[in-house]
């Protein structure tokens, strides 16, 4: 078996480590010399230049902390007021009837007997035209009946389904669809996980925006199925809703940089080939293409229409994980693009603006946690931070994003624009999946500077858990 | 001690209330279940005629009326507040006496056979015939369905649908709210105004002769390449940072062309891929695109051209006198915020105006440096 590591970036490692250790540490040399009398400098303890310079940098890291909350803050209030108030871009949407282009529609699947028939099934029942429409599950070394089940598929649809079976080759869902790539002939990949469940009509909405010759890849809207089961998975599904409703269809709308998840979404296979096909040593390959087309030229579409149930996370363990694996494939891709999309001539500002904080949204976590550390450092040690009137304008700001409240604004929005009702007056406990992400996101960040840049240690992908025990409803 | 306490016991409050109904909401469940994701009627045109004919014949069925030997006229309902009345194989509707000083038919109309509707009516339910409707000007309708042909008089407005398995025709200056759907074709008058159409062919006015005249001039085109100004995103498509592309008449692409603001591009030009722009995009007078034409901006099509693929507007879509949009074989979209077409071209598949579609009157365009006048 080949082994995928992370390319080793040691100086990028240091510098982080750096960051990280001066955000976390200078902090809690303020907290100590606020507590211990020793470290004060009025006792003798330590000189007063050392105490001057603990102070002006803990003010400083506040304040950047602050501007770039308030930044994040502003982002989320004018994306929540566009998807509310502004103009909503569907342009696609209305194309039902076209000479369509053929499509390869890709599903990996992993152990994922318990769902994987449910996805084949509505697959094959799409109003797709079948003679341009192929299904490629491909089964990567499962060890439960997934590749009885495709197989089955595959008997009772020859020529629609032609299933792959992988047993050598890199594991992860990135490797398998680079692997099924090389053999795809037609002109749009689309992707779906294997619990994913297409209505009839969902390809033909994924497909219509690769007639605009500009569109490099589309993504669809997800739609948690397991809402009911508990607290974690009701949370989910409100994050998803705002993620969704309202986060990407703003940036659709304001032209900005939707992103490719990954799953109920494509990519135009010419234009996949030109940036140089999937990257299987990315641990957030759909982050990742989304950034190399952009670069490229291309432009990724976000349908709000097209919807598709997937399942969420039903224990906390499972969310922990994932969370983690997002935040690290994010930033791994933040330190890959965060240069190029910088000094890109393609784009123009506000692409670059939202494309830079796109990249940068999983490294808020950590920061918050710095600021956190930074402002109970500074009030131990009875500093007036900011003058007053800046003060009170980036403390309610920092308030309104530290307590989430820009994205529970977000929330909000999309649970009204979806005609929920009493679904929004949960939004308050999702301050419990704020502060488990915030954890989680800074050990991710950690984890990667340490482990993947610093050591390179080998890229590991954790499958989903499923839950399913039957189809869901539709 | 007491304000410390009241201080506390004001703080749990302050930040204890928003949960309240949170927490009743994670207990009670009320509203728990997954967002519902179909929408059929959202994709399929023609979704409410398809579900008006099932509630109609499950009438039948319920009511034990044999379509082959039907009872005499009756009227009934449906449920309490929704009455029909049902004609049989009559044609000539027999309508209750107020209608006479009303002009208002409040119940469903079933009728099995041919129908013919007197105009200056306002139908306030759904029609059901069976065969040909034929209805008098100046009527308003909620919606119409028939088994075969359709055909509306002059000024006459629709508030939701419209669909017929044969022929649709809508007399001048009509008002069409919502969808109108044939399975044959559907004829539109002159300063008919709509929304979304779909049929294998549709004609505006009701001139049968609809020409295209593609690649007009002896010579073949030349060929057209993206020159060092213009860079690949894939072996097949180009784009360029040039604000203003445009390719001169007479020429031949074989690539697709993405362009980051106007496009134009010159007469009897033939195109064997897609035309994207940013901004406004003018296509001249005779051109065939074999691909799809996308703008951000509003698209100009001049007279006699044919496009194969989509032709999608985030703004708007002019389309001048006997153009041919997609092919009865392969039938195509054509969508926009804002769409008028001259009297004179077809459509083969669907023709969305999200805001306001029209028939324009016929208008020659003249484009001697290749720019696309405005037809209305």
């Amino acid at each position: 078996m080949n082994e995928a590591r992370t390319r080793r970036r040691p100086v990028a490692a240091v510098l982080l480590l750096l960051a990280f250790a001066s955000g976390i540490l200078l902090p809690l040399a303020g907290i100590a010399a606020a507590w211990l009398p020793v470290l004060a400098p009025r006792d003798g303890g330590v000189p007063e230049a050392w105490y001057e310079f603990l102070v002006g940098a803990l003010r400083i890291m506040l304040m950047t902390v602050a501007a770039i909350v308030v930044v994040y803050t502003v982002r989320h209030v004018v994306f929540t007021l566009n998807r509310m108030f502004g103009h909503q871009r569907h342009p696609y949407l209305d194309v039902d009837t076209a000479d369509w282009p053929r499509v390869v529609v890709l599903i990996p699947a992993h152990d994922e007997a318990a769902v994987i028939a449910h996805a084949l099934e509505a697959l094959v029942d799409v109003d797709y035209p079948r003679e341009r429409l192929r299904i490629m599950p491909i089964d990567d070394r499962s060890t439960d009946g997934t590749w009885a089940i495709i197989t089955d598929y595959a008997g009772r649809h020859p020529g629609l389904v032609t299933p792959l079976k992988r047993t050598t080759g890199r594991p992860g869902k990135a490797a398998v669809i680079r692997d099924a790539t090389e053999s795809v002939r037609e002109d749009v990949i689309i992707v779906f996980d294997a619990d994913y469940v297409p209505g009839r009509g969902l390809i033909k909405q994924l497909v219509a925006p690769f007639f605009d010759a500009e569109v490099g890849a589309v993504m669809g809207r997800v739609v948690p199925h397991n809402t009911a089961r508990n607290l974690l998975t009701r949370l989910l599904d409100l994050e998803r809703a705002g993620g969704y409703q309202v986060d990407q269809q703003a940036r659709m709308n304001l032209r900005l940089v939707p992103q490719y998840g990954g799953s109920v979404g494509g990519a135009r296979t010419s234009a996949l080939r030109a940036v140089g096909g999937w990257r299987d040593d990315a641990l957030a390959e759909d982050t990742d293409l989304t950034y190399r087309l952009l670069l490229h030229g291309y432009k990724t579409v976000y349908e709000n229409r097209c919807e598709c149930y997937e399942e969420v996370p039903e224990v906390w363990q499972e969310r922990n994980r994932q969370i983690m694996r997002w935040a690290k494939g994010h930033n791994q891709a933040a330190l890959r693009y965060f240069v190029p999309l910088l000094l890109s001539r393609r784009l123009n500002l506000l692409e670059k603006i939202d494309g830079l904080l796109l990249l940068g949204v999983y490294v808020v976590a950590p920061l918050l946690i710095m600021g956190f550390l930074c402002a109970f450092a500074l009030y131990l040690l009875g500093e007036r931070v900011l003058p007053p009137a800046l003060g009170i304008v980036l403390g309610l700001a920092t308030f309104s994003s530290l307590g989430n409240f820009a994205a529970f604004f977000e929330i909000a929005a999309a649970l009204h624009i979806d005609g929920s009702r009493h679904r929004i007056r949960i939004v308050p406990l999702n301050f419990i999946g704020f502060l488990v992400s915030l954890v989680n996101i800074t050990r991710a960040c950690l984890s990667l500077v340490v482990e993947d840049l610093l050591i390179g240690k080998e890229l590991r992908w954790e499958k989903t858990a499923r839950y399913r025990n039957g189809p869901p409803a539709s | 001690m007491i304000s410390h306490a009241l201080f506390w016991l004001f703080c749990a409050t302050v930040l204890g209330l928003p949960l309240l109904p949170a927490l009743g909401e994670w207990w009670r469940k009320t509203d728990a279940a997954p967002l519902r994701v179909v929408r059929e009627q959202d994709t399929n045109i023609r979704h409410f005629a398809h579900s008006f004919h099932d509630h109609v014949w499950n009438l039948f069925a319920a009511e034990g009326i044999d379509t082959e030997a039907p009872p005499a006229p009756y009227s009934g309902q449906f449920r309490p507040g929704e009455t029909f009345l049902f004609l049989g194989h009559e044609s000539r509707p027999v309508w209750p006496p107020e209608v006479a000083t009303t002009r208002a038919v409040r119940d469903v109309v079933i009728g099995l056979g041919d129908l013919l509707l007197e105009g200056n009516l306002v139908f306030t339910q759904e029609i059901y015939c069976g065969g040909q409707i034929y209805a008098g000007g100046h009527s308003t309708f909620r919606a119409i369905y028939a088994g075969t042909d359709l055909i509306l008089g002059p000024n006459c407005v629709v508030a939701r649908w419209l669909h017929s398995q044969g022929h649709v025709h809508v007399g001048p200056d009509s008002r069409i709210y919502g969808r109108v759907s044939s399975g044959t074709s559907i004829t539109l008058g002159l300063g008919t105004r709509f929304e979304r159409l779909n049929a294998p062919e549709i004609r505006f006015t009701s001139d049968d002769a609809v020409t295209a005249r593609p690649a007009a001039g002896g010579d073949a085109p030349q060929q057209w390449w993206p020159d060092e100004r213009f860079r690949a995103l894939d072996p097949l498509t180009y784009t360029t940072r040039i604000r203003q592309v445009a390719v001169p008449a007479a020429m031949a692409l074989i690539v697709s062309l993405v362009a980051p603001g106007e496009l134009v591009i010159g007469e009897g030009s033939q195109v064997t891929g897609s035309l994207k722009a940013n901004g406004r995009l003018r296509l001249g007078a005779n051109c065939v695109v074999h691909g799809a034409i996308v703008s951000a901006g509003p698209i100009e099509i001049g007279s006699g051209c044919v496009i194969k693929g989509p032709v999608i507007s985030e703004e708007s879509i002019i389309v001048a006198s006997a153009c041919i949009l997609g092919t009865p074989e392969l039938p195509t979209s054509v969508t926009a915020p804002v769409v008028h077409v001259a009297a004179g071209s077809k459509v083969c598949g669907t023709l969305w105006a999200a805001r306001e579609g029209l028939v324009a009157p016929e208008t020659a365009m003249s484009m001697p440096d290749g720019k696309v006048q405005k037809i209305v």
